[in-house]
């Protein structure tokens, strides 16, 4: 498989070969973080996973459509900084030599657990409404899909019939999670 | 909320997802910015957007950490399984021995996946000939097949099926293909079905997964036959089989 083909994949979500491409640099990114930073192997794999998923994201949310560089690379570059980041929380020093590619910089928002509880709510939610709303509600807040596409993936009309249909569903999510956490609505 | 008011909202909700998705203009995200500051009822309605969002955004990756997590559980089951094995062997000190069961093991599992292939490929001996959408072409094709002469059935099958699109043929092309090898055509031609709208989707399924067992992408054999237990195909049965063996 080429690596477009695999960006094509993992773009319409394919699961087996995200697998692949986990399972593919998965121990020589380990034994990289592991013998260049001195991480140990459970840091350096909360790093991969962190990385694995900011790869995955950027192509779901099209910041990543084609690839001049090899996958590993691109992963290894994601994950120098997410180890920098690493590194600094612990008071370490990252190698000041050690170049450092801004592009692939992510900020993670840290989560509280009174916005985890929310964002539990949020889940039921979503699952309660079920299908079509949950898909086109995650199409277009996750994977930045336009309204003319989520028109033409979920069979609308047209492009005001999907978001007529977007809104309605937004609305039903609104009612439910308010309703559950008692938070005011306008 | 009446529908004038109504319309209002959904238009400044499409402005705010806009906002969140970076894509308003300067101009615009200036504007937006200076609203924030004035109008209270627009500055709610922002921060529960983008709480909505948020909420949409974590739930996925708590999905993916999960997904991952379970990737991981599987590799370091398979890393402890292995690391056992080593060690009782260095303790039972053969060197050979241990060289020996590396190369047994090898050795069974390439012939397990090709075995598996062997034992479940079962193609039907012979095709019914049926007027096909183009004319009557296909006959020699047909022909060929049903005599088990594959490498002239394969070539009529190219012939015929140039300048026509039928499904059923380019399936029997396929499992033309997978009986002389040609795992890849194959691969590529059950794929043009299975993208097409048509009745042939489930017996395909079935050889297009054997298909990658052959290739040793197994991975991407576990879903079609997934999909196949939970249809109605002919296969079903052999389809859960195949599955159990897979996982044993």
């Amino acid at each position: 498989m080429t690596k477009q083909e695999i960006l094509n994949r993992l773009k319409e979500g394919s699961n087996e070969v995200l697998s692949v491409v986990y399972k593919q640099y998965r121990e020589e990114f380990i034994n990289w973080s592991v013998s260049t930073y001195s991480l140990d192997s459970d840091d350096a794999k909360d790093i991969y996973q962190t990385t694995i998923i900011i790869f995955y994201e950027n192509i779901l949310m099209k910041k990543l459509t084609s690839l001049n560089s090899s996958i590993k690379t691109y992963l290894f570059a994601i994950g120098k900084n997410k180890i920098r980041e690493k590194l600094r929380e612990s008071g370490k020093v990252f190698p000041s030599n050690d170049v450092l590619n801004e592009a692939f910089i992510y900020e993670e928002e840290t989560v509280d657990t009174e916005k985890e509880h929310l964002y539990d709510t949020f889940r039921l939610c979503l699952d309660k409404l079920g299908d079509p709303c949950k898909s086109v509600l995650i199409s277009f807040y996750y994977k930045n899909f336009t309204m003319q596409e989520i028109a033409q993936v979920f069979n609308y009309k047209n492009e005001a019939t999907a978001k007529n249909s977007k809104y309605k569903c937004l609305q039903r999510l609104k009612d439910c999670v308010f309703a559950k956490t008692g938070t005011a609505q306008q | 909320m009446n529908e004038h008011k109504m319309n209002e909202q959904n238009r400044d909700i499409e402005l705010i997802d806009r906002f969140l998705q970076d894509r308003l203009s300067n101009k615009e995200e200036q504007d937006y910015r200076e609203r924030l500051q004035r109008d209270e009822g627009f500055k709610k309605l922002h921060e529960e957007q983008k709480l909505v969002k948020e909420g949409i955004i974590y739930m996925k990756r708590q999905e993916l950490k999960t997904q991952l997590n379970a990737i991981e559980s599987e590799i370091e089951q398979q890393e402890t399984a292995s690391s056992w094995t080593y060690y009782r062997s260095i303790a039972a000190g053969i060197l050979l021995l241990l060289t020996g069961v590396a190369v047994i093991y090898l050795y069974l599992s390439y012939n397990n996946s090709s075995g598996l292939y062997e034992n479940y490929f079962n193609p039907p001996e012979t095709i019914d000939k049926v007027r096909s959408r183009g004319g009557d072409n296909s006959g020699a094709a047909i022909e060929a097949y049903n005599n088990g002469n594959f490498e002239k059935a394969e070539q009529e099958f190219k012939k015929t099926i140039d300048g026509q699109f039928d499904y059923r043929l380019i399936y029997y092309q396929g499992i033309t293909k997978m009986r002389l090898g040609k795992f890849d055509n194959a691969e590529l031609l059950f794929n043009q079905i299975l993208e097409g709208n048509n009745n042939y989707h489930a017996n395909t399924r079935w050889f297009l997964a054997l298909t990658y067992i052959k290739l040793d992408r197994e991975d991407e054999a576990i879903p079609l036959l997934q999909k196949i237990t939970s249809s109605d195909s002919q296969y079903k049965n052999e389809a859960l089989n195949l599955l159990r063996e897979l996982k044993a």
